[in-house]
């Protein structure tokens, strides 16, 4: 296949949809191969990029389809259930427009959605190992002259080795969060490949390294105070992660319903002739088809009410959009491990073989759900419902 | 008897990923922001999550000591259709508490650990795939239904290596 340079720019909901569904067909061949292997999917995530699907979130005064959060999560979703790190490598591109489209200077705007039209990703530099807690950061942001200088070291920086830019949280002279958008061959920074957790593999969540790099002014964009005032940053950030899970539950199950249909043998304690004739496991199935339909069903629901909150933006709008999204955190987070597992139980000792590879399921699931612990979105969910608490205003939630 | 043995492993592994996760949380785990803590350790929900584990180990230790216990009878005269049919029921039941819990140790691990624990050099993930692969020696689906059939109906377990 000739490959051709050419960016294409989706203009609908519509064609995002089918856009993505076509690339997850790509993308799910070799998803074990490149899992077993660790391969980065480069070559795959030019396609991607090249798709237009990075741009569907850009506003549509700058060009973009602006499609909903609805959209942009089953895109997520899609792409996710064809291979968990493909899935979430797009997360914090995502994640640094919704920044631009709430603290972004119009010039900026102009120019930074520009380049993500015209395919160019974004990655991230924003966690820090070592620090108190993990939203304590510590990287600097000094003045030099028209420009400033980033120095300190991040983890955690998924996409970060993919991209054009890193948009990177840092602390300034006066103690407030930047965001920079550093090109990704700034002189002094330094992307090392030392992602090694057991699941998500191939996300490129590893280091980077900031020595005295220079970034302009003009690339500089407030962050802190996106989480001073009610912004749909948070719940926005959070229901791709929703969807990135509910991505790989749907994958974990659809791979069980085939093994099962395909090569489990039955037990000898059912009388069945057929794996498939077995009570308890259609009684299994039925539970787990159950719950990946609330699954999927809660985040469209999430969706539908963080576009309610993007189209009218207030202190009970956004609330309302961050617990949406926290329940389809949740319940995606229970379903993607659940089925992850469950997939085993019903498939039988055979489906362990590594040709199959159908551990990374539980173990993609396993890791991505980590990014922020699920035992606070409970609380979040029920401190709201039981005692009309406005969640905290983090991109956590 | 080989089941006995089976579960045993079982919860060997859970206790292992229960010990490596108190270890981690305590150590080397961040606190959340959210609970206003200065430790990961006095975080409630972990604190509440670790006391739920333990109380799963304990049970399901104590069905495979007295799994033990009852097969150890059964051997102490000659075998009945219904005290093997016993000895079977008892550790089908602890099968069942030590697949549980090994499963949801080692899963949960992570979650009161946080992504650092995810990392290849702690190689943690070895607890779950372990359980994992081992507890489908036979399904643990048809576990609650001999004990079922057993206590509702009265049916002896059928007489194979698998329970």
């Amino acid at each position: 296949m000739t490959r051709s340079h050419h960016v294409a720019v989706i203009t609908s909901d519509e064609q995002a949809l089918i856009v993505a569904s076509d690339l997850a067909e790509d993308f799910k061949r070799d998803s074990a191969i490149r899992d077993r292997e660790r391969r980065l999917p480069l070559a795959e995530l030019e396609v991607f990029s090249r798709s237009g699907l990075w741009g569907i979130s850009v506003p549509k005064k700058y060009g973009g389809a602006d499609v909903s959060n609805v959209t942009l999560a089953k895109v997520i979703a899609l792409i996710a259930q064809a291979d968990g790190s493909l899935g979430q490598i797009p997360q914090n591109h995502f994640y640094a427009l919704q920044v631009l489209r709430v603290n972004g200077s119009d010039e900026q705007k102009q120019r930074l959605y520009a380049e993500a039209l015209a395919g160019q990703r974004f990655g991230n530099a924003l966690a820090e190992l070592g620090t108190k807690t993990a939203h304590d950061r510590v990287t600097r942001l000094t003045r030099d002259g028209a420009g400033y200088r980033i120095n300190g070291r991040k983890f955690y920086s998924t996409g970060a080795i993919y991209a054009q830019r890193i948009p990177t949280s840092v602390v300034d002279e006066n103690g407030v969060q930047q965001l920079a958008f550093v090109p990704r061959n700034s002189k002094g920074l330094t992307v090392i490949d030392d992602w090694s957790g057991f699941g998500q593999r191939t996300t490129g969540s590893g280091s980077v390294v900031f020595e005295d790099v220079y970034v302009g002014a003009e690339d500089v964009l407030p962050f802190q105070s996106a989480f001073e005032r009610p912004t749909t940053v948070g719940p926005l950030a959070q229901i791709l992660h929703a969807a990135i899970d509910t991505g790989i539950a749907r994958a974990a199950y659809e791979d069980a319903l085939h093994f099962v249909r395909s090569k489990t043998r039955p037990w000898i304690d059912s009388g069945n002739d057929k794996a498939t004739e077995d009570p308890l496991t259609l009684k299994s199935f039925g539970h787990l088809s159950i719950r990946l339909h609330a699954t999927e069903a809660l985040l469209e629901r999430a969706g539908e009410i963080l576009d309610a909150a993007q189209a009218d933006i207030t202190a009970e709008t956004v609330a309302a959009a961050s617990i949406a999204v926290a329940e389809a955190r949740a319940i995606s987070t229970e379903t993607s491990l659940a089925a992850g597992s469950t997939l085993f139980e019903l498939a039988g000792s055979q489906a362990t073989l590594a040709e199959h590879g159908l551990d990374r399921h539980w173990r993609n699931a396993r890791v991505h759900t980590l990014h922020d612990p699920v035992r606070w979105k409970y609380h979040a969910v029920g401190n709201y419902y039981l005692n009309n608490e406005n969640p905290p205003l983090r991109g956590t939630i | 008897m080989s089941q006995l043995i089976q579960a045993a492993i079982d919860a060997g592994i859970a206790r292992g990923a229960i010990d490596d996760a108190i270890e981690f949380v305590k150590t080397r785990a961040r606190p959340w922001i959210d609970a206003k803590v200065e430790r990961a350790s006095d975080d409630l929900y972990v604190i509440a999550d670790i006391g739920k584990l333990k109380i799963e180990l304990h049970a399901a230790e104590a069905l495979l000591r007295k799994a033990g216990k009852v097969l150890d009878q059964a051997h102490a005269a000659p075998l009945t259709a219904e005290s093997a049919a016993r000895a079977s029921i008892a550790v089908a039941e602890a099968k069942v508490l030590t697949t549980e819990i090994s499963l949801l140790a080692s899963e949960k691990l992570f979650e009161l650990a946080g992504s650092r624990a995810t990392l290849a050099e702690f190689n943690l993930d070895r607890h779950w795939r372990n359980a994992r692969v081992h507890t489908l020696h036979d399904p643990v689906r048809w576990k609650y239904h001999a004990v079922g059939a057993y206590r509702l109906n009265g049916t002896l377990p059928a007489r194979h290596s698998w329970i």
